[in-house]
């Protein structure tokens, strides 16, 4: 059994990379909106999908990614000015249901152009996988994991160093006075849907060599991820990362050590738990008790 | 004072490096009428959340009746007979206005969900007693012909009216009311004024936070003054309108503006 | 009031005449379905009356099946003891997954049902030596009630909107007493309610328990009723058909659970029939597009449901008729859950759920 860890580990931390993407979208739709964006796994089904076609239609596969990964970003901000936009100051219930109601549409949407079957997208460098510790880490699982810390980074760069990065980061302070300001918040809601579709695809094309691609694995992608941002606090970005590896390592290990059937349900024990651990911070004022 | 009804003893409020509350003490006696002013960011909401129990204190203590508020939920602390207003009306915008005083009514009526789901008599003499109630203090405040509307059909100030009438309804001890005539004419505001000193006979004690000074220096007993979170003076309100560190903490160099223009911020 | 009620008379009058007038079983077995995803939906509007919305109902559903129709299959326990029974362990688990989730703000609490949903499903597909997994658990014994056994359709039609009714009216009650309009207060504003000492927790606590109450209800009916269960109609996929069912009738709106009940279910055989002859190649769940894309669209111009929604698109025509300039109405946003006390200075989004 215990000869299994080392690879259950390197294929734990390779799925964990795409969560850490998936749950990274969900914090900054999150901070900027206070919205839970429950369509979030549908982008990067979308993005291996898209890229799918660009790649049987002929274009190359770093310029079928990156077209792929434009057109999420613009059907991300579709979403956000068709759907939640027009939403925006009713109950919080409206907007949930609304970004649940995206979810479906794209999934059955994505049926309907692309069908059941599952597509494939080849490894970004074919070659001989790797061998660590007595375990095997694919080429493509390399870039999974390089991919999504370098986007990480990439973000945390454009947050701390940019301008636009800044208001964002003041937007999720304080809309009220990033107004004042001069800060729109619609426009910097806008840019959060867009960015977060951006990450989603990004983890899509970039697992999908690995576990291929189908019309509904973002139901899947969308849960893990959100299971990760919600044990990383929803609001802290780096967290978010560090839940989405750690969803993904339990979910190797209940995989590998539990009946395969159970692993579904884990993740979601898991999120269980963190949910009933959770005090200060997710209540609502009102319900605020002293400690 | 051991007679007080409420008595705040050192309260204080952070909010992370801001101190919004520093070391607050006042008391408040049965039938008095209270007014808290100070400009605006004073911490005069955090003084009401803080007694309401919606914020817990960073320090200090609140006692009522002689019991301490300590830990307390927000509907607990109401069940206890301090009901109070907000600053933003918080209708119930889907109910009509009559159902948003009906939930005013909530405190001292007792129909639990199994009398309800039977339509029990008991439930039903209630719902009676209710409405009757509602409607009475939809009198009181001019809102009777709105009765049947949507509330959140009514005008801001309308809504301010409304949130009184379902704070009269709940049959409070004491009454915090923040910034009742906020959106209200003259007339309407020298009505609520009256209201307010009819229900005190009644046996009602307020706490009110008023930018009016007029409202102030009619209706008020006793004048509390907050500046950045601390207590700078308390008196009756010809001693406030004397005093020369209220005028500095309203307007610096223009002493004379504070009791004639009040300080009717946005 | 008394309209309510007459309305009440004459559709119980004409439904108790469809059995005799239907053209056919399909007719009776249609609206034998209707009315037990009715009592999921009724219980849905429940906890929408409240502020809340639950994607575990399906799971709740298929609780309420399995453990009557487990009890009764395996022990030989009668269902008259049995379905109480699995009201009971339903009531109870509700109770288990609200008490740390209920206080959390809104998604939170969708997030924990969803979970349970999910976690619910697959014992129900792993759990083989209990459940029959996959495959599912067949000769569930039909429904006896002391004196009468319940085995036809037009039978089961009868105690079915029976207690659609019975389900119907204790909805209507409860939401048009005190404990319904404390629940629609915390709906319009927590922070409100509580301050005029309205216990939110206790309240949504209640209102998801028999939220749970009515699904399993319905589900150990459709055990029985069926006698042959397994977990696919128990998924996450069913618990967002019984969301649509609430939101088309207006998740505030009991009335609006037979409406939305009905329509969908009817929408749901109609697309079933007719998609496949305009896109041919597609099977599988492609109503999810349709339905995805009517959640949007409701949620976006009819919040309150189709029934409401029409009502104030009349109200507003009529009044737009009658006075020639009417102040917009509702230019005030309605309150939003939890709006942060206003003076907080560092209101975090995650205090003011969706108010931007």
């Amino acid at each position: 059994m215990l000869a299994l860890l080392p690879q259950l580990v390197l294929t734990g931390l390779t799925v964990g990379s795409i969560y850490a993407l998936v749950a990274l979208g969900f914090v900054v739709i999150y901070n900027v909106t206070g919205i839970l964006n429950f369509a979030q796994g549908e982008f990067p089904m979308l993005g291996a999908l898209l890229c799918a076609s660009l790649l049987a239609g002929g274009l190359s596969v770093p310029l079928a990614a990156v077209a792929a990964v434009a057109a999420v970003c613009v059907l991300g901000a579709l979403v956000e000015r068709l759907a939640v936009e027009p939403a925006y100051g009713s109950h919080p219930l409206t907007l949930i249901i609304i970004t649940f109601g995206v979810s479906m549409a794209f999934r059955g949407l994505a049926l309907m152009v692309w069908g059941a079957d599952p597509y494939t997208l080849p490894e970004f460098t074919p070659g001989a996988p790797l061998v660590l510790l007595s375990g095997v880490l694919t080429r493509q699982a390399v870039w999974a994991i390089g991919l999504s810390l370098a986007v990480v980074a990439a973000l945390f760069l454009f947050f701390a160093c940019t301008v636009p990065g800044a208001a964002v980061r003041a937007c999720a302070d304080n809309p009220f006075a990033s107004r004042l300001v001069g800060i729109s918040p619609r426009r910097t809601s806008l840019f959060a849907f867009t960015l977060s579709a951006g990450l989603g695809a990004v983890a899509g094309i970039v697992i999908a060599p690995i576990t291929g691609a189908t019309y509904d694995m973002g139901l899947g992608l969308g849960l893990k991820g959100f299971v990760a941002a919600v044990i990383g606090g929803l609001t802290n970005a780096p967290a978010a990362v560090v839940g989405g590896y750690l969803v993904g390592l339990i979910e190797a290990l209940a995989t590998g050590f539990l009946t395969p059937g159970y692993s579904g349900a884990i993740t979601f024990l898991v999120l269980l738990l963190v949910l009933f651990l959770q005090r200060e911070g997710l209540l609502h004022g009102a319900q605020r008790r002293r400690a | 004072m051991s007679g007080a009804l409420l008595e705040a003893q050192d309260l204080s409020r952070r909010f992370g490096g801001v101190v919004a509350l520093r070391r607050v003490s006042f008391a408040v006696a049965p039938q008095e009428i209270v007014a808290v002013i100070g400009p605006n960011g004073a911490g005069k909401t955090t003084l009401f959340n803080v007694v309401t129990g919606l914020l817990a204190p960073t320090a200090g203590r609140i006692r009522y009746r002689g019991a301490d508020l300590a830990g307390l939920s927000p509907a607990r602390i109401a069940a206890l007979g301090i009901i109070r207003t907000f600053q933003n009306p918080m209708v119930f915008g889907e109910m009509t206005v009559a159902e948003n005083v009906m939930v005013g009514c909530h405190r001292w009526t007792r129909t639990g969900l199994l009398a309800a789901a039977l339509a029990l008599p008991g439930a039903i003499h209630e719902d009676r007693l209710v409405s009757r109630a509602a409607l009475e203090a939809l009198v009181l405040v001019g809102l009777r012909d709105r009765a049947a509307d949507p509330a959140r059909d009514l005008p801001a100030g309308q809504q301010r009216l409304l949130e009184i009438a379902r704070a009269l309804a709940a049959r409070p001890t004491l009454l915090l009311l923040d910034e009742p005539t906020a959106g209200l004419s003259a007339g309407e505001a020298r009505h609520l004024v009256e209201v307010i000193r009819r229900l005190r006979a009644d046996g009602i004690t307020f706490i009110v936070i008023e930018h009016n000074m007029d409202v102030v220096m009619e209706a008020a007993d006793r004048v509390i003054v907050l500046d950045y979170g601390e207590k700078i003076a308390e008196g009756t309100p010809p001693e406030i309108q004397r005093d020369p560190r209220v005028i500095a903490a309203y307007l610096g160099e223009e002493p004379d503006a504070v009791p004639a223009a009040g300080v009717s911020l946005p | 009031m008394s309209g309510e009620r007459l309305g009440l008379a004459a559709l119980a009058v004409a439904l108790a005449a469809v059995p005799a007038l239907a053209p056919t079983a399909y007719v009776v077995t249609l609206l034998n379905v209707i009315g037990l995803y009715a009592i999921v939906t009724l219980g849905l509007i429940l906890l929408g009356c409240s502020g809340q919305v639950s994607l575990g109902q399906a799971a709740f559903y298929g609780l309420g099946a399995y453990t009557s129709a487990l009890l009764s299959r395996d022990l030989g326990w009668p269902p008259a003891a049995t379905i109480p029974l699995a009201l009971g362990l339903v009531a109870g688990t509700a109770y288990v997954v609200g008490v740390p989730t209920l206080r959390l703000a809104e998604h939170f609490f969708v997030l924990a049902t969803l979970g349970v949903g999910i976690i619910v499903n697959v014992l129900m597909v792993q759990l083989v030596p209990l459940t029959g997994g996959a495959s599912g658990l067949r000769d569930i014994p039909g429904l006896a009630l002391p004196g009468v056994r319940i085995t036809t359709d037009r039978q089961f039609y009868y105690l079915i909107w029976t207690l659609v009714f019975v389900t119907l009216i204790l909805a209507r009650n409860i939401t048009s007493h005190r404990t319904g309009r404390a629940l629609r207060a915390i709906l319009g504003s927590e922070v409100g309610a509580a301050a005029l000492g309205v216990e939110v927790s206790r309240y949504k606590m209640h209102v998801f328990v028999l939220s749970a109450v009515y699904a399993a209800l319905a589900g150990a009916l459709y055990a029985h009723y069926i006698r042959f269960i397994s977990p696919s109609p128990f998924s996450l996929y069913a618990s967002l058909f019984f969301l649509i069912m609430a939101v088309v009738g207006g998740l505030t709106n009991i009335w609006g659970g037979l409406l939305g009940a009905a329509a969908v279910t009817i929408l749901d055989q109609i697309i079933r029939a007719e998609v496949p002859r305009v896109f041919p190649r597609v099977g599988g769940e492609y109503q999810t597009a349709i339905y995805g894309i009517l959640l949007v669209l409701i949620m976006i111009f009819f919040p309150s449901g189709i029934v409401r929604g029409a009502l104030d698109l009349r109200r507003l025509l009529v009044r737009s008729a009658a006075r020639p300039a009417p102040v917009p109405a509702g230019a005030q946003d309605p309150p939003t859950l939890g709006d942060p006390p206003p003076v907080a200075p560092r209101a975090k989004p995650a205090d003011g759920g969706g108010g931007m």
